[in-house]
């Protein structure tokens, strides 16, 4: 379990796939849009101002705050 | 659910996650036939429409908010949870009809999978199969339909394909007797033993609504407070982990329905069109999205500006025309002035907004309707941010440039409740039109029309600088209030990205039929009265002082000679001036004095609350020059550069004082439409309230500084 990374560290263009939430609430919204422990996902772009990210989650497509990604732990 | 002989309104609620064109198909199933209100207590749109399914069936069709799951993270959503976990809600459905992207189905049968476990009768409508069969999607409904034991239709809220073959579905699930089928998320041991316990509190629900109130106990408002400490209790006893069990179960809903979509759908490709993809290139570019933006913002604040002037001089012209004509008509009195300054500027007033609330929201909805608002959203999430404001609000900040009315009502689409109160609160302060004929006329005792820097006029670097203070006071606002308010509600984006798409018309028409008729009935009626208090307030005073005052103006236009416009204006002032409103003037005088205002300058202050433009108007009739033919503002202007101070023979309009006039209309809610309609979208006096307060406070002050530093 030593090397899950949050969602945030990943680079634009980089993916990964889901392992668990930190964050209780947002892990419940996630999980209510379809965002779930062993989806990939792809972080596309980021907005600018150090702003949102534009990421792509199975068939969707997400805007995430830095917050939000930071909650994302990935395999 | 079995007298079919009699006629009878069955309830059904049309339910679906956000972005599956949900509300097409609510507008392709009602058209007009439409109401739109709230849900109890909240200001969540709830939109009803009755439609008539088969001679034995009518219907009452309640769409819902997007929603994603029984797991709610917004008001909207809760709405929906509260309404289906208590059978005994006035707006708990007969029956669903569950609205669904095919394109997206995976995703979009989690709740679904959930509404289906209440046990009662669903109907499975699956959107956009006109783009499916572009984009080479094929479905199996039948298979579908058997293993998920709903009955499926293929619709298209866009064309209204499918419409004839939901209704006859949703008219047969009503008219038969409906036997729940088997749940499709299986409880676990845990889950079971914490259902019978809830179950034994409330005999009446299911054990997956017992589950519900297990997990939502501690927000659900129609609980006891009995209800929600058993519910407690037996919560801790079964070491319940809210979080753990909504992600086993989302997974095991998930397990269930996936393999049962892959057979039934075949898709050719998994992507999505490059189109979306090529445009969002560039429109959510890290340089280029923004300025974009801001070029469409300019666009749609031009097209506020010009578009909506035309109908906005008919109005204004149809109006002038008949209160004239009735003034040549009906014997002069009380009545006459009642109905021509009273009535008729009362509605003049409400219709006149309507232009621009038809133009602002007619673009808005469009550019909500092709997928761009959620880009926009994103891009300026971060900055707005800071301010406590939420992506969004950015486009109300800006529409309040031209007029601070449609603006508070475009932040509906704001999810979060604090944020979408700043950005209501901090709006007004954005200087909108009907500030610029105040600025105009003062602006020139201020600065003088000089060229500085070899380009620029000084006046229009003083306008501008007028608008940035504005802006300045709307963003130090928000931050201020982002720091005071407190809420339980987090903040999220968590925004979809959806495909781009040509938006379709029915649904922007609406739209703009929707807010136009909210805004003329609900603050309307509010804006009516004021100008009716208004009236009276100028129109009269105590006893018989305005004959009197008339009478003494009269013997004055004799001595003097007069003509007999001169003496009308001469007669206006002289009437205002012992009116209510000219004691009300007099009557505030100290408490303006030291910002450099007189008592004539306070009748225009309290007339204007009509709106900020007023000002101009009530200025002249004081002056004794009459309100009409001064389009440009040159002789009420002429004529302020004339005024002097009776004792000290000084120009009352100084520059200290222009100046603290102008900053008290940049900041004072000087604005009675506006107050109504943030009454009607905060659905209290209370924040209305608060609002002319700050602003006033900080319009008080900042003249008080600036006059008194000046002079």
């Amino acid at each position: 379990m030593e090397n899950l990374k949050p969602l945030l560290e990943l680079p634009v263009g980089g993916a990964g796939y889901i392992d668990s939430f930190t964050d209780k609430r947002a892990g419940s919204k996630l999980l209510a849009m379809g965002v779930l422990p062993g989806s990939k996902v792809e972080v596309l772009r980021a907005a600018p101002f150090g702003g949102a990210l534009y990421v792509k989650v199975n068939q969707s497509y997400l805007a995430l705050r830095t917050k939000e990604a930071a909650s994302i732990l990935l395999k | 659910m079995s007298t079919a002989s009699v006629v009878r309104e069955c309830v059904v609620a049309l339910l679906g996650n956000p972005n599956v064109g949900k509300s097409s198909l609510f507008n392709q199933l009602t058209g007009l036939r439409q109401k739109v209100g709230n849900f109890p207590g909240v200001t969540v749109d709830k939109k009803i429409g009755r439609l008539q399914l088969s001679s034995a069936t009518a219907i009452k069709l309640i769409d819902f908010p997007g929603t994603y799951s029984f797991y709610p993270n917004s008001e909207d959503e809760r709405i929906v949870v509260q309404t289906l976990a208590q059978p005994a809600n006035q707006d708990y459905p007969d029956a669903i009809v569950y609205v669904a992207d095919v394109t997206q189905l995976e995703r979009h049968l989690l709740l679904f999978s959930q509404l289906r476990d209440l046990g009662l009768p669903c109907l499975l409508a699956l959107n956009m199969a006109d783009v499916a069969e572009k984009e080479g999607i094929t479905i199996d409904l039948n298979y579908l339909g058997k293993k998920l034991q709903v009955p499926v239709v293929a619709v298209s809220g866009r064309t209204g394909s499918g419409l004839d073959q939901l209704k006859n579905k949703l008219s047969q699930l009503l008219e038969v007797d409906f036997k729940a089928p088997k749940t499709l998320y299986q409880l676990s041991r845990q889950e079971q033993a914490i259902a019978q316990d809830v179950k034994a509190l409330f005999p009446n629900v299911n054990a997956y609504q017992a589950l519900l109130l297990a997990h939502h106990h501690d927000w659900l408002p129609y609980l006891s407070k009995q209800e929600t400490t058993s519910l407690q209790q037996i919560t801790a006893k079964h070491e319940m982990e809210s979080l753990r069990f909504q992600v086993n179960e989302t997974m095991q809903r998930f397990d269930r329905f996936t393999p049962i979509v892959q057979h039934a759908i075949q898709r050719q490709s998994e992507e999505r069109s490059g189109l979306t993809e090529r445009l969002d290139r560039i429109f959510t570019h890290r340089f280029l999205g923004p300025i974009i933006f801001f070029v469409l913002m300019l666009l749609v604040f031009q097209a506020i500006y010009s578009w909506a002037t035309v109908p906005m001089d008919w109005i204004e012209g149809l109006f002038g025309w008949l209160s004239d004509s009735i003034a040549l008509v009906l014997p002069k009195g009380w009545f006459t002035s009642l109905l021509t300054e009273g009535i008729i500027a009362g509605l003049e007033g409400i219709l006149v907004f309507i232009p621009q609330i038809a133009v602002l929201f007619f673009l808005i909805s469009l550019l909500e309707e092709v997928g761009y608002m959620a880009r926009a959203a994103y891009l300026f999430d971060r900055p707005m941010q800071f301010f406590g404001l939420n992506g969004r609000s950015i486009v109300a900040l800006i529409s309040g440039g031209a007029c601070a009315i449609p603006a508070v009502m475009s932040t509906r689409t704001i999810g979060n409740w604090k944020e979408r109160l700043i950005t209501i609160l901090v709006t007004p302060f954005i200087s909108c039109s009907a500030r610029i004929p105040v600025y105009t006329v003062l602006i020139g005792f201020v600065v003088p029309s000089t060229v500085v820097w070899g380009f620029f006029n000084a006046q229009g670097l003083a306008f501008m600088g007028l608008y940035l203070l504005g802006i300045a006071a709307a963003l130090i606002a928000a931050f201020i209030f982002k720091l005071i308010l407190k809420t339980n509600e987090r903040s999220y984006l968590m925004l979809e990205l959806p495909e781009y798409r040509l938006p379709v018309m029915r649904n922007v028409l609406l739209t703009v039929w929707e807010k136009v008729k909210t805004f003329t009935i609900e603050a309307g009626r509010v804006i009516f009265v004021i100008s009716i208090i208004l009236w009276f307030l100028a129109s009269y005073g105590p006893g018989n002082t305005l004959e009197i005052a008339e009478q003494e103006a009269r013997q004055t236009a004799q001595t003097q000679q007069l003509d007999e416009q001169a003496t009308d204006n001469l007669i206006a002032s002289r009437k205002i001036e012992a009116s209510y409103a000219g004691i009300m003037g007099k009557t505030i005088e100290p408490a303006i004095a030291p910002l450099g205002f007189d008592w004539k300058m306070g009748i225009a202050l309290i007339t204007s609350f009509a709106a900020r433009e007023v000002f101009i108007g009530t200025m002249a009739i004081i002056y004794g020059i009459g309100s009409e033919e001064d389009e440009e503002g040159i002789s009420i202007r002429n004529r302020m550069a004339q005024e002097k101070d009776p004792i000290t023979g000084e120009a009352v309009y100084s520059m200290a004082t222009a100046l603290s006039l102008l900053l008290f209309y940049v900041f004072a809610m000087q604005c009675m439409s506006t107050l109504a309609v943030v009454y009607r979208e905060t659905k209290t006096w209370k924040w209305p309230l608060i609002q002319f307060i700050f602003m006033t406070a900080l319009a008080y002050l900042s003249s008080l500084l600036v006059y008194q530093l000046l002079s």
